[in-house]
This record gives C-alpha cells, structure tokens and sequence, in this order.
C-alpha cells in the first residue's frame, strides 16, 4: 500500500513538481532499472526502457488511483514499455525464441534447440558466466513467459500482484510461470550435466 | 494423479501457493515417482540460480539523465498543462459530450416528475458540478447549455396550439405522466440479457400552483415554512414561459406534509392540489444502465498505462457524468421516502 509520504509526493507530481516526481523515481529507480535489465539483457536499452517508463509514468500519474501500489503500478508500466519493444525489434529481427517449435520437412513439429551461448563448459560455475547465461536464457524466452518469470523469480512478486502488472488471471500467471520455467529447467540441467 | 499433471503443478508446488488437497495429490505421487522427484529438483534448482541472480543497480547517472529529460518542454503530466494549451477545446468537447449525455438520461427523469419548465431549469444546475476554475471552460458548457434552452424554448412554442391555454399547460402536464418528453431512451433491452432487479422507485408528489405579485416573496416565504419544518427545498428560476415563473420542490415526510401544503395554500393558491404518484423505475434503471457503460469506459481509460491528452479529458468528462449520474441516484432513492411538493409560482398578470 502507499505510504503516506509517497502519496504526498504523488500529488505535488501532479501539480508538475518535478522534484516531487525524482524523489519517487528516486525511490524506485533501482528496481525499475533491475526489471527493464531483465527484460531487455543489456545496460544501455535498460537505461532507456527504464527512462521511458519513468517519463510515462509522470505524464499519466494523475491516473493512478491507488488502487495497487505505486510499485507495481510502475512495474506494469516498465513491463509494457520493455514489452512492446521487444516486440518491435523481434518483428524487424525475426528472431527465434526458445520453445517455438521448428516445422520439420514431414511436417512435424520438434522443439527447437538452441545452441548454447556460452562456448566453454568448464566455466559455469564462474559466477559472471553464469549469469550471462542465465539472462540469455532468459532473452530467448517468450515476452509473455519472460515476464511472469521475471516477476516472479527476479522481482519476487506474488502472484496476485503479476496478475496486476500484466493485467491477467492468476491462472494465467500459473500456466505460464510454468511453462517459462519449465523451459529453463530443460537448459539449465542439461547445462549441469556437463562435465 | 499422472506424471503430466503433476508436472505441470511443480512450479505452483515451490511456490507453495497450491491447495491443501492438490499439494497432498503431488506429494503422494512425488514419494512414489522418481522421474518426477527428479523434474522437482531440476526446477526448484532453476528457480534457485534465477533468484540468486545479482541485484542490479541502476547506473550512477540515471537520475541526472532522468532530470534532464524531465525539464524538456514536452514532458508534462496531463493534468496540469492540458488546459492551458489549445487542448482546452478537446475538455469541453468531451465534457459538453457527457452533458448532452446526462440530459439525454436524465431529460425523462425531470420531465416525468416536473412541469415543463423545470426540465430546462434542470441544464442551470448542470454548471455547478463543473469544479474546475477553468473559465473557458465553463464557458463552453454554458454555450452548449444555452442552445439547448433554445432548443427546447422552440419545442415548446410549437407544440403550444395543441394546448388550449398556457396557464393549463403545466396542470396538463401534471396529470400526464410522463407529458412532454425531451427524450426518450431506447427501452430495448439486448435479447438474453438479464436485467437486474429494481425496487420500483415511486415518488409521491403533490402539485399547487400560486400566482403572486411579488413571486420572490412568495418564493421566500416558502422557504421559511418548509425550513421550519424540516423539508429540503429546490428553487429553479424559469425564463422559459411567458412572464416570470419560479418553480419550487418541496421535499417533506409524509407526516409533515398536510401542514405544509395548508402552508402554500394560504399564500394564494389558484386551483386544488393534484396529488400524483410518479413511477420513476424506468428512468431509474435508464440512469444506472449509463452509468454502468461510463464506469465501463473510466475503467478502460484507467487501464491504459499512459493517456494522451485527448483521453486524459475523455476520462475527466467520464468521471464529471459518473460523479452526476451516481449523485442523482442517490438523490433518487432518498426522495421515495418523502413526498415532492412542486409549487410553480406565476406572476399575477396584472403587474
């Protein structure tokens, strides 16, 4: 729930008090930057997408009715913004995500499988290794499964407050938390395995 | 439960957010599958080195960079910039758009319960739920309003052949009821549609008519015998008819009522009291359907994550008519406890 101070520096904003409006972009700055992070996997477009998000968010604070918490009203606003993008450039890139299946000749559908992006095995224990790796698992994710897992797992969310964020049934959060995850199992234990 | 089901339970499972039965289910068959004990360990070992990901910290310019792009011209919360630009004709646009909507909705309620000049009188009152300070603003609502009163001036001029004398027009109407429609909302319902039930909402109303040399007076007077007793009383001015007319609603418990009206008889009544009973259920439920469709558009405004400067004043104007709408509902349901008193109040020809 809102704190009273942030509900004050919510109002001032508002007004246009553009101070009012750092001190809360202040007060989140660092997790809204963490998600954008997660989402688009480099510094530079997490600083943008952060940004953005924050700019939007002063343009339609007077929308906010505190209803749910600024927090996770600005986690759906961060989502979104790094969402459409990412859709944006997949459309441009066509790029692959993990669990899209590849049509084979007969006509079959076999799960694609990525080539790993780390080139050495024997490092993945390394911890800044391992956390390339884990975000480019996270890259070749779904938007829709790259978020909830993001939420849940980066963000520590619950799932009601997921299901806030991406607008959605907690059902919906369930079916693709699971699924996201369920992707990232399959690579992640077969990545251990190696020797 | 199968290998697959409970699979698909595992991450729920970790997070402990199954049921009581569904988690005893995967527990029972997790003791009796390897295969699957071994998915729940992979997973939970997954979800572990996600978690376990570094904090991330925004860099040490953002806020500096934040600053910059703040103070740019452009940036500015709707709220505050909005009317002061050449935005403010989109707020009255959508404004005046939520006024001709309550009137379309509430021109039924006014003219079924009141004599005609009241129905224009109605459109005085709609200016004062616009708060804004915003002269050009206010302004524009006003205009609009003002056409309307035309309007329905020229509405009513026409159908004055029909109408034996002016003096009768509003004892007609009383007895009417519903005389002169402004507009009628469509009654049709979607097919399959279930409409919810409503109580019938049923006013009790009395109607006197006076005619005064000095109608404030009169109109004062009034005032002072309902305040005494207790009653709620609304005044509308009309220029509407011929020569000066007020008309008031006297809101009284049923208790207090034969005093009261004895009361308004003694300042010079023309002709006996009409008692009516008005069933305002329909326009009731014509009032609650609209503003189920304004909290339907409100809600999808306030969902969008950032409002253009159009939408920012279509959801101020959404909000305006609900505020409205759900005061007149209110008002509505107070008023069957009581019974209306209308008093119009004609100057005396002579003066």
């Amino acid at each position: 729930m809102l704190l009273g101070k942030d509900d004050d520096l919510i109002k001032l904003s508002i007004q246009g008090d553009i101070r009012a409006f750092e001190e809360l972009a202040a007060k989140y700055q660092h997790k809204i930057y963490s998600l954008a992070y997660r989402y688009m996997g480099c510094e530079e477009d997490a600083s943008d997408m952060a940004q953005e998000a924050l700019i939007k968010a002063y343009r339609s604070l007077a929308t906010f009715k505190g209803e749910s918490s600024l927090g996770t009203w600005l986690y759906r606003i961060t989502t979104n913004v790094c969402l459409d993008e990412l859709r944006k450039r997949r459309r441009t890139l066509h790029m692959i995500s993990l669990d899209e299946p590849v049509a084979t000749v007969d006509g079959d559908e076999i799960e694609r499988d990525i080539a790993d992006p780390s080139p050495t095995a024997d490092i993945i224990y390394e911890k800044k290794e391992t956390e390339v790796y884990l975000q480019s698992l996270i890259n070749m994710l779904k938007p829709e499964q790259k978020a909830v897992v993001i939420l849940r797992d980066v963000m520590d969310l619950t799932y009601e407050e997921i299901a806030e964020v991406l607008n959605c049934s907690i059902g919906t959060v369930k079916s693709r938390l699971s699924r996201g995850r369920e992707i990232l199992r399959k690579k992640i234990a077969k990545r251990e395995l190696l020797p | 439960m199968r290998c697959q089901r409970v699979r698909e339970l595992l991450s729920p499972y970790i997070d402990r957010v199954l049921s009581d039965e569904e988690r005893n289910k995967v527990e029972e068959h997790l003791t009796a599958c390897e295969s699957c004990r071994k998915d729940l360990a992979e997973l939970q070992s997954a979800v572990n080195r996600i978690r376990e990901m570094e904090k991330l910290e925004a860099p040490s310019d953002f806020m500096s960079k934040l600053h910059e792009r703040l103070l740019q011209k452009k940036v500015a919360p709707f709220s505050r910039h909005g009317r002061k630009s050449h935005l403010v004709n989109n707020t009255s646009g959508w404004l005046v758009a939520s006024v001709a909507s309550i009137a379309l909705v509430m021109g039924i309620y006014i003219s079924s319960l009141l004599p005609y000049p009241v129905v224009a009188s109605f459109f005085d009152r709609i200016p004062q739920f616009v708060s804004s300070q915003d002269s050009e603003l206010r302004n524009n609502i006003e205009k609009f309003l003002s056409e309307k009163k035309q309007q329905m001036q020229m509405a009513l001029n026409n159908q004055h052949p029909q109408t034996p004398e002016v003096k009768e027009g509003p004892e007609k109407a009383l007895t009417d009821p519903k005389p002169q429609q402004v507009a009628v909302a469509p009654e049709n319902e979607p097919a399959g549609q279930v409409e919810e039930a409503v109580e019938p909402i049923l006013i009790n109303t009395v109607n006197l008519e006076l005619s005064a040399a000095d109608i404030d007076q009169v109109a004062n007077s009034i005032k002072q015998l309902a305040e005494a007793n207790g009653a709620r009383t609304e005044t509308y001015n009309s220029q509407l008819m011929a020569g000066a007319t007020k008309v008031m609603t006297v809101r009284v418990t049923p208790e207090k009522l034969s005093s009261i009206v004895t009361g308004i008889e003694s300042f010079g009544c023309q002709a006996q009291p009409m008692h009516v009973t008005q069933d305002l259920t329909q326009d009731y439920k014509n009032i609650k359907k609209r503003i189920g469709e304004v909290e339907i558009e409100i809600t999808k405004l306030q969902n969008l994550e950032e409002l253009n400067a159009d939408e920012g004043n279509k959801l101020q104007a959404m909000l305006f008519e609900k505020s409205y709408l759900e005061n007149q509902i209110a008002e509505l349901e107070a008023n069957t406890q009581l019974v209306a008193v209308n008093v119009m109040i004609t100057e005396e020809p002579n003066h």
